[in-house]
């Protein structure tokens, strides 16, 4: 279980997080919605303990992570794997050597059975033919399919997903949509999925949020909040942009 | 007053960074020394291919400025010492001068406008582009994954490559001697192993000034490559971020090696 409670952070005079306040149990998909540059990426990167909140507490699976030793951090690690906007693949290694990475580096597996296993998660993402291609020579959607591959060699208990489709044509952003589907499916996995994608959202969440201002506004099923009444809700569904700039500037 | 306080302030914070910056590089390369003997068996492979970037490309351009250093140092001092009746004499000063100060150093500057840089580069845009954040993600230990290789490839390279320019130099000083100031190359031979003290037809170890020049080196490596590394993990905000750091790299890294090549110097010749 990740628990947020009323988690601050500023950055110089910025205060982009105001009291961030959710939970996500397990096999939920919950989707952050919110424009670019309120604070989504912020959020997931403290709850694996890349940044650390001006105050506030972070648990997963009742470890706060804002004080956690550095092996309480890497349990944490372990169950909740980040799956980055840019895919964040090492570019100096082949598509292969980069989802036999967290595996090889743990080095608990033999060598066969960290194969075994790079080749079943190559599989299940269509990525086996492009196993021996560096980063740079791949497309941007295959780039996404092998970080996802890279996240679920570990088995991690929940994944983090910054934007999936941010950057991708429509075809493919459908295409990692129902992949996200079918791993949540999968198994009782959580999922916090950031995103500004609504067709991702609606297609994927057990529950939807705004942020805005720094605050998860409305936390509901998705059919309750595409019924919303709050006025920044409706301007956002609506894609009205002027609203939300008001309130941003205000 | 206000101007004057707003200039303490930064002046102030400058100095916060600055010392930070620097527990921060030491701390990386105690990390890398300790991981070296932890880590060294899994590392072997990304260490090996360090060991060829530091190496390989690099050579040519060491190859030539050594070569050319030393046809240069044959040049000016031939001048002075014909006109002294001493050219017999400038084997010696070539040899000294070269194994003990220029190679080591003209070498780090080599490697830190190509090697550093390309390090602090590397790094930087890993940084920036979220790279180093997954790897902490995935709890693997980047000092291990990144800095521990490059660390201990320029340790090993950077004395290698300077006998390698250090031989060009006497080589190209023999040149020179030989055409210009008709110095034969067997008097030029025994003059040069005369001063650096090794017995003529010596095969076995090296003798102490080339030894002295090479420690120098290696220590220079270490600098070059932790410097650079720590540069690029700092680097922030994209593309310019990275451009910043790989000049910032650069600039510590001859500032250090000229500061810390005089006291190293000042230890083994005073
Ligand atoms: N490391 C950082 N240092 C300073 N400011 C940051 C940092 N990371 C994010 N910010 C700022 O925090 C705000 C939110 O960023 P982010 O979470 O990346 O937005 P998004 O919702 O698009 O993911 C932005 O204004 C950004 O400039
Ligand atoms: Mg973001």
């Amino acid at each position: 279980m990740i628990r947020l409670q009323d988690v601050h952070k500023s950055f110089g005079d910025t205060h982009v997080l105001r009291g961030v306040n959710l939970e996500l149990t397990q096999g939920e998909t919950l989707v952050i919605l919110g424009r670019s540059g309120t604070g989504k990426s912020v959020t997931l990167k403290h709850i694996v303990g890349l940044m650390k909140p001006d105050s506030g507490h972070i648990f997963v699976d009742g470890i706060d992570v804002t004080s956690a030793s550095n092996e309480q951090l890497q349990t944490v690690r372990q169950r909740v794997a980040y799956l980055f906007q840019t895919g964040a693949l090492v570019n100096w290694l082949s598509v292969r050597d980069n989802v036999a990475l967290p595996l090889a580096e743990q080095r608990k597996l033999s060598s066969a059975e960290i194969r075994e296993r790079v080749e079943e998660s190559l599989q299940s993402l269509s990525m086996l033919e492009a196993a021996d291609r560096m980063p740079s020579q791949i497309s941007g959607g295959m780039r996404k399919r092998a970080a996802l591959a890279r996240v679920l060699v570990a088995q991690p208990k929940a994944i983090l997903y910054d934007e999936p489709t941010a950057g991708l044509d429509p075809v493919m952003a459908r295409t990692v949509s129902h992949l996200i589907r079918d791993v949540q499916s999968s198994g009782d996995r959580m999922a916090l999925v950031v995103t500004h994608d609504l067709e991702l959202a609606f297609s994927v969440a057990t529950r939807i949020g705004l942020h805005y201002k720094g605050e998860l506004i409305e936390l509901a099923p998705p059919d309750v909040f595409k019924q919303s009444k709050h006025p920044v809700i409706r301007a956002f569904l609506d894609g009205q942009s002027d609203l939300g700039e008001e309130g941003l500037n205000q | 007053m206000a101007t004057l306080k707003d200039t303490l302030e930064a002046r102030g914070r400058d100095l916060r960074e600055s010392v930070t910056n620097a527990g921060f590089t030491v701390s990386l390369l105690l990390q890398s020394l300790r991981l070296f003997f932890v880590d060294l068996r899994h590392r072997r492979r990304f260490i090996l291919d360090q060991l060829a970037v530091c190496g390989i490309s690099p050579l040519p351009v060491v190859c030539v400025v050594g070569l050319f250093t030393g046809m240069l140092l044959a040049l000016q001092i031939g001048m002075e010492l014909s006109r002294l009746g001493q050219s017999e004499a400038i084997s010696n000063m070539i040899g000294l001068i070269l194994f003990r100060e220029m190679g080591p150093f003209m070498t780090a500057m080599i490697l830190t406008a190509s090697v550093g840089s390309a390090m602090a580069a590397e790094l930087g845009t890993m940084r920036v582009s979220e790279e180093i954040d997954a790897l902490e993600c995935m709890s693997i230990n980047t000092t291990s994954f990144l800095v521990m290789p490059r660390i201990v490839a320029m340790t090993i390279m950077t004395p290698l490559l300077t006998f390698i320019g250090c031989i060009l130099g006497c080589v190209g000083g023999g040149l020179v001697a030989n055409t210009q100031l008709s110095v034969s190359p067997a008097v030029y031979t025994r003059n040069l192993l005369a001063s650096l003290q090794a017995e003529p037809n010596q095969l076995g170890p090296l003798p102490e000034e080339i030894y002295t020049g090479l420690i120098k080196a290696a220590i220079f490596g270490a600098l070059i490559a932790t410097i650079s590394c720590a540069t690029g993990l700092k680097a922030s905000g994209g593309a310019i971020g990275v451009g910043r750091a790989v000049r910032s790299a650069v600039v510590r890294c001859f500032l250090m090696l000229i500061i810390i090549g005089y006291y190293i110097s000042w230890i083994f010749f005073r």
